[in-house]
Parts: C-alpha cells; sequence; structure tokens
C-alpha cells in the first residue's frame, strides 16, 4: 500500500514538471491551433541558458528567471519570423515549421554547448520521510511552483480582460476577430505564458534530473499525450491529464516491466478517449 | 531537380576521388557526433584523428599518409548505413572505425563486409563475435559478456551473498547484467532482482524502488553515464545503503562531478585500461584532455579507437599491404603474443623494420584481438573514495 | 561511386512509398495520421520474422504489406470517429506501442538485440548485382504504386474521397458512406507503408527497434507536405527533396568549414531546421500543391 502510494507520489512529481510543458503545448494549441512541436526544445533552451547564469554563481531562483527570458525572447523571435507569417495558412504547414525549429534550437544548443550532461550546483540530500513516504526538497519545490504557476494563468484567464480575449479566441477564432479584441496583444501574450512556461519546466527538469541536449524532446510526447488526455486547449486538463500520465506511468510498473510504462501511458490516454472523446475536461467534441 | 543538379555539385567538387591517389590511404571516422552516443563521439573522432595524425607524422605506412575522412553516425542506424556507403563508395575507404551503439554497427557490417572494408568498432552486441564477417569486423569493447564475468568476479570477492541488478535496454547493458548474474548464481549467489529499463527518462525511481526493495549487498549496473547520474541521485535520496558496481562509461569522473563526493562514495567501477604508468598511456591521456578539456578515462571508447586506429596501421605496414584482405590477418598478429611489447606506433614501426613480430599494447587495454576479432582484456577495478577514484584491483578473465 | 547513388535511390524510393501512403490517408482524405512509421515498423517486422523462418521472401513481404494495412483497422475504428487533433496525438501513441511491443518482446523480435541477416531480395546474385536489382525493384513498387494510387484517384472511390474532404456533411447527406471511405483510405495507406517497411528491411538485413522512432514519421509528413498534399507527384518529389537535404548536408562539412568536424555535425542539422523553415515559408502550400 505504502509502494502505491508513493508511485502516485512519484508521478505527481514528475507529472507537475509534464504539466508546465502541456500546459504550454495547450496554450498554443488553443489559440493558435497548430502542435507546438519546438516546445520541447524551448523546455531545454530555458535549462541551457538557467544553467549559464547559475555556473557564474547566481541562485536558482534568479537562473530560472534567465532561462525563462530566453525562452521568452528567442521562442517570440520564432513567433514573428515563422509562425506569424504561417497563421493564415493550413496549420500542417505551421507543424512543419515548428519542425524545423525544433531542429534548430536543439542543434545549436549541441553546437553551442556540447554534447556533455551538466547539473545546476545543487548539492543532493537525502529526501523527507513522512508517514512512511518520502519527498525530496526539490520535489516539493516543483510541485508548489506547478500549482502557483497554475493558479496564475488561472486568474490571468478567469479574472483579467485579455485572459478572457484569450478564451474567446481559443473558443472561436472567426467569431473573437470580428469584436474588438486585438488578437495581436492575446496571441503575444499567450507566447509570452507558454514559453515562460517551458522555461520554468525547463529549470526544474534540469534540477530533478540532468541537463542534456535532449531533455525536451524527450518528454515532448507525453506532454502531448497530457495535453490531449485533459482535453487540447484546456488549461485545467494539461494539468490534469500531466499528473494522470505521471501517475500511471509510475503505477504501471507495479503491474508490468518498466520498460512499458510509455505504452501504458499511451493505452490510458487512448481508452480514456474511446470513453470521453473530448478528454478529461475537454470540449465535446463532434462526433460523427 | 534544382537539389539533385546541387548535390551533385557539390560531391563533384568536394571529393577528388575520381583516381585514388596513389600515394594515399583513406580511413573513414564514423562515431556518433549526434544521438544518444554524442557524450562519446566527439572524443571518439579527435582520439582517430589524433593517431592518424601521430601515423603520418611518423613517416606513414609503407611510405604512405593517411586521410581521414569523417562523417556522423547519429547513433541511428540508418543514417550511419548511408553515412559509410559514403566513406566506402565515395571517399574509397579501406577501414571505417567508431561505430559505438550496436544498431549501427550491426546495420553498417554487411556493407563493410560486402566491401571488403575493415570495421573497427566499440559495440557490445554478442552476434559480434560469431558473425561471418571474412575476419573483417574487429572489436575492443570486450562483449558484454566479459564485464558480467569481471562484474560478478568482483562482487564475489568483496562477498557479496545477494545482489539486484538495473540494465539500460540495449544489447550492452543486456548482456553485462545477464551474465553477471549467470556467474553470480552459478558461484552460490542469489540475484534477488533484475530491471531493464529504458533510457531517456527523466526519472528511475519506479526502476529503483523495484531493486532497492529485496535490500540487495550491491546492484549491479549495465547503464550509461546519464541514467547512472539521474539513479543514483534519486538513489541518495531514499537514504538506503547500498553498493554499486558499473562500467567505466558510466561510473567516472563526470559522474563524481555531477552527484559529489558524497553520494558517488563508494561506488565501484570496472575499466578495460591496462597499467596507467606507461609512457603511451600518459601521452593519450594529456592529448585528450589537451583536445576536448575531459578526462579520457570518462570515455574509454576514445582510447579505444585510438588503439584502433594504431593497429589498422601496424597491420598495413606488418603485411606491407593496404588491401583488407591482404593485411586484415596481421590485425590478430601485431595486437597480441607473441612479440616485442610496443606501446605506440613509432615504436612499432621500428620494430616491424627490423623484422620482429609485435604485440601492441594499448592505451584502452592490452588488446589481443582474437580469431573473432574480439578482445578478452584485463580489466581495472576502481572505487570512489573521497571524489577520487583509486584503482583497488585488477582482474584477469580466465584465473 | 555510382554504387552509393544507387544505394541512396533505393532509400529515398522507401521514403517516396511511405510519402505515397501518407498522402492518402492525408492528401486526399484528410486523416492526420502520426503513427505511420508503425505501418512501416509491422511491415519490416513481419517479412523479416517470417523470412527468417524460412518462408520465400515474396510471400513474406506479402504477409508484411496484409498484417500493416490490417493494423490499421482497428486504429481506424478507435480513431475515426475522434476530432483530427486526437486522430494525430492518438496515432502516435499506437507507432510508441507498437515500437515499444517490437524492443521488449525478445521472443518474437529479439527486442534492442535486434534482427540480423534478414535475407535479401536477391542474396544469391552477388553484392554489386544485388544493388542495382534491389533499386530497380524498389523503383518499379514506387512507379507501380503511383500509377496504381492514381487511378484510384480517378475511380469512383476517389471522387468519393474528393467529396468527403470538400464536406464531409454534404457527402454523408449524400449517402456516402464517410467512415467507410476513411477506414479504406486509411488501411490501402497502411499497406503501402507495410511494402516500404518490407522491402526496406531485406534491404537492409538488419532491423532493430530504433529504426522506427515517431521522427520517422515527422520526416514524412515533412516530405509530403513539402511536395504538396493531395499530390502524389508531389509526395515523390517531397521525398526527394528531404532525402536530398537529409543526405546532402553532409557534403557541406568535407569543404573544411570554420568549424572543426564534430561540430559541424550539428551545424548541419541547424542548417536542415532552418531549411525546412524557409520552404515552408517560402511555399507553404508545397511545391505541387494549389495555393489555399
Amino acid at each position: 500500500m505504502v509502494d502505491l502510494l508513493q508511485h502516485i507520489l512519484n508521478g505527481i512529481t514528475s507529472g507537475c514538471v509534464l504539466a508546465l510543458v502541456a500546459l504550454g503545448v495547450t496554450l498554443v494549441f488553443g489559440i493558435s491551433r497548430f502542435a507546438s512541436v519546438a516546445h520541447g526544445d524551448y523546455v531545454t533552451l530555458g535549462a541551457y541558458f538557467a544553467l549559464v547564469a547559475n555556473r557564474a554563481g547566481w541562485n536558482l531562483v534568479l537562473s530560472g528567471l534567465v532561462g525563462v527570458m530566453a525562452c521568452v525572447f528567442f521562442g517570440y523571435i520564432f513567433f514573428i519570423f515563422v509562425f506569424r507569417p504561417l497563421d493564415r495558412r493550413p496549420k500542417i504547414a505551421s507543424v512543419i515549421g515548428s519542425i524545423g525549429v525544433a531542429l534548430v534550437v536543439r542543434h545549436a544548443i549541441l553546437f553551442i554547448w556540447g554534447t556533455e550532461q551538466h547539473s545546476y550546483q545543487v548539492a543532493i540530500e537525502r529526501g523527507i520521510r513522512f508517514m512512511g513516504l518520502m519527498i525530496t526538497k526539490n520535489e516539493i519545490i516543483i510541485v508548489i511552483t506547478a500549482f502557483i504557476l497554475m493558479a496564475f494563468i488561472h486568474l490571468i484567464l478567469k479574472k483579467t480582460r485579455i485572459g478572457k480575449e484569450m478564451r474567446a479566441l481559443a473558443d472561436d477564432q472567426d467569431l473573437a476577430r470580428v469584436t474588438a479584441i486585438n488578437p495581436l496583444q492575446v496571441i503575444t501574450l499567450m507566447w509570452i505564458l507558454a514559453l515562460s512556461l517551458a522555461g520554468v519546466a525547463g529549470l526544474l527538469l534540469g534540477l530533478k534530473s540532468i541537463i542534456t541536449p535532449y531533455m525536451g524532446w524527450d518528454i515532448l510526447l507525453s506532454a502531448f499525450a497530457a495535453a490531449i488526455l485533459g482535453g487540447i486547449g484546456n488549461p485545467y486538463g494539461a494539468m490534469a491529464g500531466a499528473i494522470t500520465i505521471g501517475v500511471s506511468e509510475e503505477v504501471s510498473t507495479m503491474f508490468f516491466p518498466p520498460t512499458y510504462r510509455l505504452a501504458v501511458a499511451f493505452l490510458i490516454m487512448i481508452l480514456t478517449l474511446l470513453f470521453r472523446p473530448s478528454g478529461i475536461f475537454g470540449q465535446k467534441v463532434e462526433v460523427k | 531537380m534544382f537539389f539533385v543538379l546541387l548535390l551533385m555539385a557539390l560531391l563533384l567538387v568536394s571529393q577528388d576521388n575520381k583516381t585514388l591517389a596513389a600515394d594515399e590511404i583513406r580511413i573513414g571516422a564514423l562515431t556518433p557526433l549526434t544521438g544518444a552516443g554524442s557524450p562519446y563521439g566527439p572524443g571518439m573522432q579527435k582520439s582517430i584523428a589524433f593517431a592518424v595524425d601521430e601515423i603520418n607524422r611518423a613517416g606513414g605506412i609503407n611510405g604512405k599518409k593517411i586521410q581521414l575522412f569523417t562523417e556522423d553516425g547519429q547513433t541511428d542506424p540508418e543514417a550511419a548505413v548511408r553515412a559509410a556507403k559514403k566513406l566506402i563508395e565515395v571517399n574509397k575507404a579501406t577501414a571505417i572505425i567508431g561505430t559505438w551503439s550496436s544498431g549501427v554497427t550491426m546495420a553498417v557490417a554487411p556493407l563493410a563486409i560486402n566491401a571488403n572494408v575493415v570495421l573497427m568498432n566499440t559495440s557490445g552486441a554478442p552476434e559480434l563475435t560469431t558473425l561471418n564477417d571474412k575476419n573483417l569486423v574487429f572489436r575492443t569493447e570486450a562483449s558484454n559478456v566479459l564485464y558480467g564475468v569481471a562484474f560478478s568476479k568482483i562482487a564475489l570477492k568483496r562477498g557479496y551473498k545477494t545482489a539486484c541488478t538495473m540494465a539500460f535496454n540495449n544489447p550492452s547493458g543486456r548482456g553485462n547484467t545477464e551474465e553477471f548474474a549467470k556467474r553470480f548464481k552459478e558461484a552460490g549467489g542469489k540475484v534477488l532482482e533484475s530491471v531493464v529499463y529504458n533510457p531517456n527518462q527523466p526519472t528511475y525511481k519506479a526502476e529503483l524502488s523495484k531493486v532497492l526493495a529485496p535490500k540487495p549487498d550491491v546492484i549491479v549496473m549495465g547503464s550509461y553515464l546519464p541514467d547512472t547520474t539521474i539513479i543514483l541521485k534519486e538513489w541518495y535520496q531514499t537514504g538506503q545503503p547500498m553498493k554499486w558496481i558499473g562500467p567505466a562509461w558510466a561510473i567516472n569522473d563526470k559522474l563524481i562531478e555531477a552527484l559529489g563526493a558524497n553520494v558517488a562514495e563508494g561506488a565501484v567501477g570496472v575499466v578495460t585500461v591496462p597499467d596507467t604508468n606507461l609512457p603511451a598511456f600518459k601521452t593519450f591521456e594529456m592529448k585528450y584532455k589537451e583536445l576536448t578539456g575531459q578526462d579520457f578515462l570518462t570515455n574509454t571508447y576514445s582510447g579505444m579507437v585510438y588503439d584502433h586506429t594504431i593497429c589498422l596501421a601496424l597491420a598495413m605496414v606488418a603485411a606491407k599491404s593496404e588491401d583488407p584482405t591482404v593485411f586484415n590477418p596481421r590485425i590478430q598478429t601485431i595486437s597480441g603474443p607473441p612479440g616485442v611489447k610496443v606501446y605506440s606506433f613509432e615504436e612499432g614501426l621500428n620494430e616491424l623494420k627490423k623484422g620482429n613480430d609485435i604485440d601492441y599494447d594499448g592505451v584502452s587495454s592490452k588488446i589481443d584481438f582474437d580469431a573473432a576479432g574480439d578482445v578478452v582484456p584485463h580489466f581495472g577495478v576502481f572505487e570512489v573514495r573521497n571524489g577520487k577514484r583509486e584503482r583497488i584491483d585488477t582482474i584477469v578473465i580466465g584465473e | 561511386m555510382a554504387s552509393y547513388f544507387v544505394a541512396m535511390a533505393s532509400i529515398a524510393f522507401i521514403y517516396c512509398l511511405l510519402a505515397l501512403g501518407l498522402n492518402l490517408q492525408w492528401g486526399h482524405t484528410g486523416l492526420i495520421n502520426f503513427g505511420h512509421v508503425a505501418s512501416f515498423a509491422i511491415g519490416a517486422y513481419t517479412s523479416a520474422i517470417l523470412s527468417l523462418q524460412g518462408i520465400p521472401v515474396v510471400f513474406s513481404l506479402l504477409a508484411g504489406t496484409l498484417l500493416a494495412g490490417l493494423a490499421a483497422y482497428p486504429i481506424g475504428v478507435i480513431t475515426i470517429r475522434l476530432k483530427e487533433d486526437y486522430l494525430a496525438i492518438v496515432t502516435l501513441g499506437f507507432s510508441e506501442i507498437i515500437r515499444l511491443i517490437c524492443l521488449n518482446e525478445m521472443w518474437l523480435t529479439r527486442g534492442p538485440m535486434g534482427l540480423p541477416n534478414v535475407p535479401n531480395l536477391f542474396s544469391s546474385w552477388g553484392p554489386k548485382t544485388n544493388e542495382w536489382l534491389n533499386m530497380i525493384v524498389f523503383l518499379m513498387v514506387t512507379v507501380c504504386v503511383l500509377l496504381l494510387l492514381q487511378r484510384l484517384i480517378r475511380s469512383p472511390f476517389g471522387r468519393g474521397l474528393r467529396a468527403i474532404q470538400e464536406d464531409e456533411y454534404a457527402a454523408a447527406a449524400l449517402g456516402k458512406n464517410v467512415v467507410a471511405f476513411k477506414m479504406k483510405s486509411l488501411i490501402i495507406g497502411a499497406a503501402i507503408a507495410g511494402i516500404a517497411g518490407g522491402l526496406y528491411a531485406h534491404y537492409m538485413s538488419y532491423i532493430v527497434p530504433e529504426m522506427f522512432l515517431p521522427v520517422v514519421t515527422f520526416y514524412v509528413w515533412v516530405a509530403v507536405i513539402l511536395g504538396g498534399s493531395g499530390s502524389n507527384l508531389g509526395a515523390i518529389l517531397g521525398s526527394m527533396i528531404l532525402f536530398v537535404f537529409l543526405e546532402g548536408t553532409r557534403f557541406l562539412g568535407d569543404f573544411g568549414f570554420i568549424v572543426d568536424k564534430t561540430r559541424f555535425a550539428s551545424l548541419r542539422f541547424v542548417i536542415v531546421g532552418l531549411g525546412l523553415i524557409l520552404l515552408v515559408l517560402y511555399r507553404p502550400q508545397g511545391l505541387m500543391g494549389k495555393e489555399k
């Protein structure tokens, strides 16, 4: 029983990191309507810039901020030069563009920082034990950060004017465009949010595991699965989906060989969609 | 259409290979410069280049200089096949050195064999021993089986009675740990749990909990650096005391750097590198540090491919021929006994000129290629103490 | 030298077949299938396993093709009713499940060890002749599939597909069984990928699960889009362009660039990525596609 609870706890912490990436992906999808395949590599970008700051002696929070700023800066440049021009085109063109951006970012990182692995200068400590379970300080930070960011996004979406405009644009693009909503403003904010989330995810992922040029790309699939599971375009769904994926991967190892864990996560996603085609929290999907 | 023309133009311009320059020997370096093997690839390529440099400065082979062509294997079998094809057909390489992952080597081997090109690799797949390869495929990573034997000898020597294993899901990882389990059990030990894990995960907690739960005396790893770093980090957080044994490409200075002395304390690593007091070893170690900024022992594959290149060159000199079908048996003869022990190309060259047989011992191991093109090295054992690796033992297979 | 071109052409034809299959599913039917590599893998493994058991290559290839097509059926059943956004990730999930099965079921596929010694189509003819014959066969198969697809597009089936693409509801209202059309398209496209897989396995003579990662699907998508969705010739053209990009860029390294060889490797993919971006910006409808 304790075993199961520990796996669930582990799943929640890894799910929280995944949630930040899934959130970013779902925001881009909800508003710009394409799959941001480069998102994993934005995460990697954030982790590496945070590393540069950390190496210079800055603490983790400041380093994380540097990572976030780098993500927003470069991500926005890609938006201006690649995704905005493709906006009126079939969405698949943006996906191809995103594949190109992903290759560029990942290999630019490889080129600049090389192929070795890196870590932040943080001492590794024993975990904290409570009620037979164990959690580390870093994991507590990760969970709290994820929830704070989630709450922050929630507040923006529900309480601010621009947040409402974002929801309107996500709901019905054409209708929103004929109102007084300034789509460029909304889309800009969306990208800033999605990229910032990627930057934070990079720092947290680098903290939890290690920093390599492929770190973001390696979790991209799970992030997309999480976003879809939660209902693509739905931010709360992304969080719920990510934690579900994280937990199901961990718990699956109790019953299946660990080398199948990703398959189990996908299977759960597929089965959920069979019975709830809109995802856990998604909008009602047209069923033919 | 324009692109096809562009490609052809590029080809014609870049390679002056219409007539094979009579005073040149061509070798291809095919290492994982990108992809999963990329932590090792660049260092490997630089080591091959360094060896070629040394050989050329000593006068070359049979009066001819070596030209080195470099391609990226991408740790991707299909891409590596295309790269190998280019090296063989466009660059006319007589040997390809440095394929790292078993998938890549197994995919490239048929090409090399069909084209009578020597393939020297650092892969662990067991099939490479029994491959019908016309004596063209050689490797200096001991077949995984041997690492497993070494692991079990160490475990038994230390009096461990129970063990668990964790294996990276590839031929190396599985091979190492399966052989360990077999030998350990034969000698009376108990293997309580064996876990295989997939690479590229950000966490291995679930896999770790399976091997920690039965509280074994030791956990034996068939792993690589990134996963080992994460696993040991997550293990330390649990606070459970444990002993670890693993291969040197996982348990090395980079691991200590990533984890810190506390976490890495007591970890035991196994390496095929011989006596590190030899001048040739020291020269290579210094040069490697100069070329890459890293310690050679964090990338023992680089030493292996350095040795490959030297062995290749010495074999060509011994046979007075650059034709793989002619010189290939010499790869075995110059690398193993009987013969005068030599530790560098220049030494080997001098002895061969005098008409002596030689036995080249390299920086990665004593390199005695057997009939199957495999190597049975001695294993050096080291333990991490106070943040440093200390050599504590040597294991000779067959004792 | 010619041998290099022959080999590259052979592999390029495999990409063409994959793109033709995907183009039927996406370009002609609008199905966002991101699990294409699964059909490729099923074709490859089936043919490899059967031929290693002694079954003649022709039959094992056929089996691979059929199995790949049939495997698309349950996926179709599950996903055809879903909105397109969901189809993508579900098919992607499916392809990963297939790959993980290939990776784990050692008794069937030897997992990460891979399957060596897969018999070549023309093993007994000697390596050089073998190469040329392989390429000619691949070329012929590609041309056949192309011609069959062109016939299919002009047939009532093709007209039905076009009607569904234009307006699904109108087509349904006119009595067309939309689901059946989509399923057929999915299955035929998958079968084509299955042929590609089988031919690939015998050509490489060694297959291993890491040859069937999702990135293959991504590359095939790039080929189809670059060529222009809906155009079979475009799919072939796009594959050729993609292939030249992936393979041709290696020659840039031989110009003794400003960076050393090891770092050129990563620069090369920056160039590939930039190339993709430029191509899609310059002609987002693809080279043979129509302006939308």
